[in-house]
């Protein structure tokens, strides 16, 4: 072929393509182009963060219908635009490779499962339920406050069976006891810290964990040189490092540095005397005993702080004008958990910071519109295991499983395993075919929270009263599905009566109860908000024209009242007088026999990256942003000082074996991590690690490690495994 | 457009480590998760990187936390030495750039940075199927070969610009244009926006007493400005 003539047939090919090229659409994505599409179609929609109970307000980029970014929602009174990683993740959770998007039904005992449909996962769920003989137990996880849980009590409550919660609430039993001994209440108050002047924390890495770690961060931040921060606990987490002063104590000591600080608050009569004498009973006899037997010479012995600094934790907490103290896992999940809670609730008493701005604040329901009929009632996890155990509560023939992995994420997933053994028919609805889920007989694709409504009334955390309010930012991923609409579903088979046909309808049923509340705003215009606020608290009347529509909720995230104020104390308190006893009978005389001599080296949890570690390390970026990707650390690991690693002859890295002397429970193969923000003698152990579908620690038995060092038998009196102050031995492993 | 010195102000007081802005940068920027083999290896990539320092022994131990974007220097080590000028500081903008198609993946720009913010793509970035769908399509995947760094998320810059050319205004405000780590930051520790401009806040906390820039010493007139007290 002439050179003249492949020119004029390559022009002619090349035009044949352009042209032809011009005339088809191309396929920027697989099956993305359907007829109508309007390219590069673009949205933003307003929703929450449901991956711990803080309920961060989040703005969802949508183009052509995929969901490209996550950010905080600036209008939004919790987070005003701010994240953790855990949140900023949310896309990752959702396009996880590994993520439940087909139901599955477990056929036979020998683990064989097979994809099922939809249809028939309901038609056994109803049959389930219908046969069970009030015998069906739901266990929900991080959904407080949802009317979800309330759709499952209701349905409960009309087959009969119960309704368990699972939402760190192990971890927390400790003051939830606490608030029912001294104040008669069932959940423990929350604190009012954006009006603090001295946030007192105990074992509580509040601006890691939580309970809301962005709402701390923001009191942090912009409350930036005129509040102080003071953190009682023996490791250096997050909250530790930003504290004005950290009193480094050994584990299960922290109630006796509390009683230190309240020896100097009384010595230098700066206690609140007139709340003391209004709103209490018991004071003048715990004031005798603070002052003769709990001085901080004595507590320096107990708990290893020195000296003075107790006296200088005393004197920051006497000069303040309104400290709160806030007690959380590290504290509360030892065998003086319920001590340190009660010192928590007495520190706070003495400064007549309960029920007051600044201070711990307890919020009554909101008037939302009941759903009709019986409703079952929700109770915690551990409470419930203890209930079976003692007689009171039946065992289940039916499970059920709402976003829970309580075989993981339940201290005592043992306990929880003997359940799933006993239970004839198990449902999970979940984002994984985690520890919990595949054990089950249904194994049900759920909708993360932006493909699904949702709500939460008074979110855990946050001082102030709110409802929010989410619709579906994009359609769930698969076959998942909203469960809201599945047990809609399900109570129309089962004949339940409910206010509306579907599940949209009954939020906006249950929300419409806000309109005649004459007080706060919906949500989307922040600064209207404040206003709002700033007018309620000068007196003001503040008329309400706005109509509490489900649509327009939803647009803003849902509706808040900055100025909660302090309600009736008559509404604070349970108990039959109306006082805070400060010295319950059920506390005995623990506070006054603390542990003198310590042993050489004890055990304290914590959590890491967030509040719900059943999803936290699933998300490959927060794996890294948490440093364990580059440490190298996909497992659990041991925290150990640098002296005492030293005293053992163990070097940062070294395989080592941890294990409680004379107990039960399994041995923890970990590698070492030499810490120096740690007290001497004491062993840190990560909570969440070892998870599927991540790698996992224990290879097929994949319960969280720390529950196969303790033994049963170190439960006491509290339904938890106590893992804080364990005495443990720890040896490098030459194997 | 009016020109504009883009920088950025880091109070070390209010960082709290939390990570969220190294996750968003992540996710706003493409940024493949990395795996324990290329952990182990050195070759993770973070534009934004949280760098942690413990001090001291027991009781009296200091974590303190220093974010670490590229520094947008005014005077870059890392564009003197770029033999195909793939790597520029931008006149208009003050943003130190990188032209993906132009880099010859030599890595001496990565030698010259003395911050270590640039990075070099090893393999093909990959993300586990399907979490592809979730790519920002507003920012390039950069290909094997190249070297990649911090922006200051300046494609957002652009829209910030077409939106305020669409409502007929010739100045991007303050907030129109804010990266992902700012924007996410709980404890706004971030602040981000123009050095030259007296309306920005950014320019008022440049001017704060506690203010030092890493390195100083090597002229490289970083625009990313710490805040500590004691430096």
């Amino acid at each position: 072929m002439k050179r003249r003539t492949f020119l004029k047939l390559s022009a002619a090919a090349g035009a044949a393509a352009a042209s032809a090229g011009c005339a088809r659409t191309y396929e920027l994505l697989p099956g993305m182009n359907p007829r109508g599409w309007d390219p590069h179609a673009e949205t933003e929609q307003t929703s929450f963060c449901t991956l711990c109970p803080a309920r961060c307000g989040l703005r969802v980029r949508v183009v052509d219908g995929h969901a490209r970014a996550v950010a905080g929602l600036a209008e939004h009174p919790i987070n005003r635009g701010g994240l953790c990683r855990l949140g900023a993740s949310a896309l990752q959770l959702r396009l996880h490779p590994h993520r439940l998007v087909s139901p599955y039904h477990l056929t036979d005992h020998k683990g064989v499962i097979e994809k099922t449909t939809w249809n028939a996962a309901r038609t056994a769920l109803v049959k389930a339920l219908s046969e069970s003989q009030g015998r069906a137990l739901v266990v929900v996880s991080s959904l407080a406050g949802s009317t979800r849980i309330d759709l499952w009590r209701r349905l409960l409550g009309e087959i009969g069976g119960e309704v368990v919660l699972w939402a760190g609430d192990d971890m927390e039993a400790s003051w939830a006891e606490v608030a029912r001994w001294t104040m008669g209440v069932d959940s423990p108050p929350a604190a009012d810290w954006d009006r603090s002047d001295l946030v007192v924390t105990v074992g509580l890495d509040a601006l890691a964990t939580g309970p809301s770690p962005v709402w701390a961060q923001h009191v942090l931040g912009s409350n930036h040189g005129a509040q102080r921060w003071l953190h009682v606990g023996p490791r250096l987490n997050a909250t530790a490092a930003r504290a004005d002063l950290w009193l480094a104590c050994r584990p299960g000591t922290e109630a006796w540095v509390l009683l230190a600080m309240a020896y100097v608050l009384l010595k230098r009569q700066a206690h609140d005397a007139v709340f003391l004498a209004r709103h209490t009973r018991g004071f003048e006899d715990l004031a005798g005993q603070i002052l003769e037997q709990l001085d901080p010479r004595r507590a320096s012995r107990i708990t290893g702080v020195p000296e003075d600094r107790l006296l200088e934790a005393g004197v920051m907490l006497s000069t303040s004008r309104r400290p709160v103290c806030v007690p959380g896992e590290e504290a509360l999940w030892t065998a003086n958990g319920h001590v340190a809670g009660w010192a928590a609730l007495v520190l706070n008493a003495l400064s007549g910071s309960i029920a007051t701005p600044g201070g711990l604040v307890i919020r009554p329901p909101l008037p939302l519109n009941d759903l009709p009929g019986k409703i079952a009632a929700a109770q915690p996890l551990g409470l419930w295991l203890r209930r079976v155990a003692s007689g009171d509560a039946v065992e289940p023939a039916v499970l059920i499983l709402d976003l829970a992995n309580p075989l993981f994420t339940f201290s005592d997933g043992s306990a929880v395993g003997r359940f799933f053994a006993k239970a004839s028919q198990r449902f999970t609805f979940s984002l994984f075919a985690d520890e919990s889920a595949v054990r089950c007989h249904w194994q049900l694709p759920a909708a993360m929270h932006l493909e699904e409504w949702g709500d939460c009334a008074q979110p855990p955390g946050v001082p102030f009263d709110a409802y929010l309010l989410k619709a579906p930012a994009v359609q769930p991923r698969g076959e998942a599905r909203a469960v809201g609409e599945v047990i809609v579903e399900a109570a129309a088979d089962l004949g339940v009566e409910l206010p509306a046909a579907s599940y949209t309808e009954i939020l906006g049923h249950r929300a419409a109860g806000l309109a005649g509340l004459n007080r706060g705003a919906m949500l989307g215009d922040l600064e209207r908000l404040e206003q709002v606020a700033a007018m309620e608290e000068r007196g003001w009347w503040f008329g309400n024209s706005e109509g509490f529509g489900i649509k327009k909720l939803a647009e803003g995230g849902g509706w808040a009242d900055l100025n909660t104020g302090t309600p009736n104390w008559s509404q604070c308190v349970g108990t039959r007088d109306a006082l805070v006893d400060l010295l319950p009978e059920a506390l005995g005389n623990a506070h006054l026999a603390p542990p003198e001599e310590p042993p050489r080296l004890v055990a304290t949890p914590h959590l890491e990256v967030a509040r719900d570690p059943d999803l936290a390390l699933t998300v490959p970026w927060t794996l890294r942003t948490a440093g364990l990707v580059e440490g190298q650390s996909w497992h659990c690991w041991a925290g150990i000082n640098p002296v005492t690693a030293r005293e053992l002859g163990v070097t940062d890295g070294d395989l080592v074996r941890v294990r409680v002397p004379g107990g039960a429970g399994e041995e923890l193969r970990v590698h070492a991590a030499v810490l120096p923000g740690l007290m001497p003698g004491v062993v840190s152990l990560p909570l969440g690690f070892g998870h599927r579908p991540g790698p996992s620690f224990f290879g097929g038995d994949d319960m969280r490690p720390v529950a196969h060092l303790i033994p049963l038998q170190l439960h006491g009196k509290l339904p938890t495994r106590i893992v804080g102050g364990v005495p443990v031995d720890l040896e490098v492993d030459r194997g | 457009m009016d020109r504009a010195r883009y920088g950025m102000v880091i109070d070390l007081e209010r960082c709290t480590g939390c990570g969220a802005c190294e996750t968003a940068c992540a996710q706003e920027n493409n940024i493949p998760p990395s795996t324990p083999e290329e952990a182990a290896q050195g070759r993770t990539k973070s534009w934004m990187k949280i760098l942690v320092q413990s001090e001291g022994e027991m009781p009296d131990v200091e974590v303190s936390y220093l974010p670490r974007p590229c520094m947008q220097c005014d005077n870059p080590p890392c564009t003197r030495v770029c033999p195909v000028h793939a790597t520029y500081l931008s006149a208009e903008t003050g943003i130190v750039g990188q032209l993906y198609g132009r880099c010859i993946g030599c890595r001496y720009c990565a030698n010259a940075c003395p911050y270590g913010v640039k990075y070099f793509n090893w393999q093909r970035p990959q993300w586990p199927q399907p979490m592809e769908e979730m790519l920002n399509p507003d920012v390039a995947v950069r290909y094997k070969g190249v070297i990649e760094k911090c922006t200051f998320c300046h494609h957002r810059l652009q829209l910030a610009r077409d939106q305020a050319a669409f409502e007929g205004r010739d100045q991007v405000r303050e907030s129109d244009y804010q990266p992902a780590c700012s924007e996410v930051c709980p404890t706004r520790a971030i602040t981000f926006g123009d050095l030259d401009n007296p309306l920005h806040e950014v320019h008022r906390a440049a001017q704060d007493p506690r203010a030092f820039r890493l390195m100083e010493d090597l002229g490289t007139q970083p625009k990313v400005i710490y805040l500590r007290k004691g430096k």
